[in-house]
């Protein structure tokens, strides 16, 4: 598993969440990432919102056993895990396997140290590389996720059969990721599912 | 996320983490923050600390953006006024106060050409100082609870932009009283705490906290005019009584959305199953119950197992 180096004290910012001012303005910078990793794991925006609600009620009730050398972030996403394990466990929804959920984890944790260290949001990032993306791909990718049609209805307004529809939103997904991973500058290496 | 998924779609990892990047880079934007969420959490954690004097609050406070709306839009679709700031107050008697004067005024932007939602400008923002006080019209404010006001109104004047060209030409004012035992003020957001009593001409709500923007503030576009948490919204005719998570007050259209629905009692009955992402909209004698989009099937999923 691809490890990342953390710089605790550029990633906490000197905020200490056991402070509730600072705790607010933790709840500010991240939950964006959070909500992106929450949703990542749910595939659901509402289940994701109160994860993340949950997580960080979690974190204040427990911010006197939070070591102030530790990373946040790091520290969040473990109470974001659990608590989609708990939502899983209750839902008994489809569970990923280690090695994606850690692919996932890896995947914000980098973006969560990029944007420390170049201040480079992921959607920033994410714009640029739709800017990219070819004419074909990008179309699809804004009639399925910014205008929230059905695979089907894309299919009738692009005029294209329903498996390339898939097969589009498939590639296109895949190119972003690679692009987003050359933006962030470390490319993943993780081991095949 | 696209309602177009299913919770059961199997995407690989990698593919999953763009898929959900993309999903709420669409719901939230470039800025991408979540204000109703940042607003839910502060409620349930730093917000329920003991009450803090209202003057060391907002001196400790002030450097904080914590509740702040983005400050450089310069885009709002609504127009606010603002009546009165309350000063500091003592006693049980003297709770802080603040009266909130909305005002919608309409102006045709005959200049601009047609053109598609996309492609719209944002509406442009005006603010002038309003030299009168405004008056209350409704009887629940006009009787109510008042400490010493003191003018301070202002008005803002929205030019809305071509996808809105079809709203009514007439301006509209709504009017909100907000008492509470204590307010907190961040350099662009007033936060009010404990026992929060909102009454409108419509309306009265009572909420464990609720958040306006401060007067002269240009708001953004998605920035909440009014945001209260855990509400129980009365009204008298036709008597309704519904119980929500939380409640955000639309200017543009009067109406009052909640969500997180616990329940809603109307003369006709009472309604007790809100799905999470039900929107409650009370508006004027007529509501709505707006649901989560319905799911659909973008592509089956791969069965693994």
């Amino acid at each position: 598993m691809h490890l990342f180096p953390i710089d605790d004290r550029l990633q906490n910012g000197d905020l200490d969440p056991r402070h509730p001012g600072d705790f607010a303005l933790l709840v500010e910078r991240h939950h964006r990432d959070l909500l992106v990793y929450a949703v990542a794991l749910t595939r659901s925006d509402a289940t994701a919102r109160d994860i993340v609600q949950e997580s960080f009620i979690v974190a204040y009730e427990k911010a006197s056993l939070f070591d102030a050398n530790r990373d946040f972030a790091t520290w969040m996403r473990g109470i974001v895990r659990n608590k989609w394990r708990e939502w899983l466990r209750k839902n008994k929804r489809y569970d990923l396997n280690d090695i994606e959920l850690a692919r996932i984890d890896a995947d914000i944790a980098l973006w969560q140290t990029q944007r420390v260290h170049e201040d480079n949001s992921l959607f920033d990032a994410l714009e640029r590389c739709l800017d990219r993306l070819p004419r074909t791909l990008r179309s699809v990718i804004d009639s399925f996720y910014y205008e929230g049609r059905s695979g089907e209805e894309v299919a009738d307004v692009l005029q294209l059969a329903p498996a390339a529809v898939r097969k589009r939103l498939q590639r296109a997904r895949t190119l972003l990721k690679q692009c987003l991973d050359l933006k962030s500058g470390q490319p993943l290496s993780l081991p095949e599912s | 996320m696209n309602a177009n998924h299913t919770p059961d779609d199997h995407l690989p990892g990698g593919e999953r983490f763009v898929d959900a990047a993309l999903s709420e880079h669409a719901r939230l934007g470039r800025d991408g923050r979540d204000d109703e969420l940042i607003h839910r959490i502060l409620l349930e954690t730093v917000n329920r600390r003991p009450a803090v004097p209202q003057d060391i609050a907002a001196r400790r406070l002030q450097w904080r953006p914590w509740l702040a709306a983005g400050s450089a839009a310069a885009a709002a679709l609504v127009a606010l006024g603002f009546v009165n700031l309350s000063t500091p107050w003592s006693g049980r008697q003297t709770r802080p106060s603040e009266e909130l004067h909305f005002t919608v005024r309409y102006l045709e932007n005959s200049s601009t050409p047609p053109q598609s939602v996309a492609s719209a400008k944002a509406p442009q923002l005006a603010a002038k100082a309003y030299p009168e006080a405004v008056s209350l019209k409704s009887p629940a404010l006009a009787t109510g609870f008042s400490p010493a006001l003191t003018p301070a109104n202002y008005e803002l004047i929205t030019t809305l932009g071509p996808s809105i060209d079809s709203l009514p030409a007439a301006d509209r004012h709504e009017n909100f009283r907000i008492t509470a035992d204590e307010s907190l003020t961040s350099a662009e957001r007033r936060l009010y705490s404990g026992n929060v009593v909102i009454e409108h001409s419509l309306y009265r709500i009572e909420a464990s906290a609720v958040s306006v923007p401060v007067a002269g503030r240009t708001l953004a576009v998605d920035a909440p005019p009014l945001l209260a948490g855990n509400v129980t919204v009365t009204q008298e005719s036709p008597r309704r009584v519904a119980h929500a998570k939380s409640l955000r007050f639309d200017p543009l259209s009067g109406s009052m959305v909640l969500s997180g629905v616990d329940s809603f009692e109307t003369e006709g009955g009472k309604l007790g199953r809100f799905a999470p992402d039900d929107l409650l909209v009370l508006h004027g004698e007529s509501f709505s119950v707006e649901s989560a989009r319905p799911v659909k099937y973008a592509s089956p999923p791969n069965v693994t197992r």
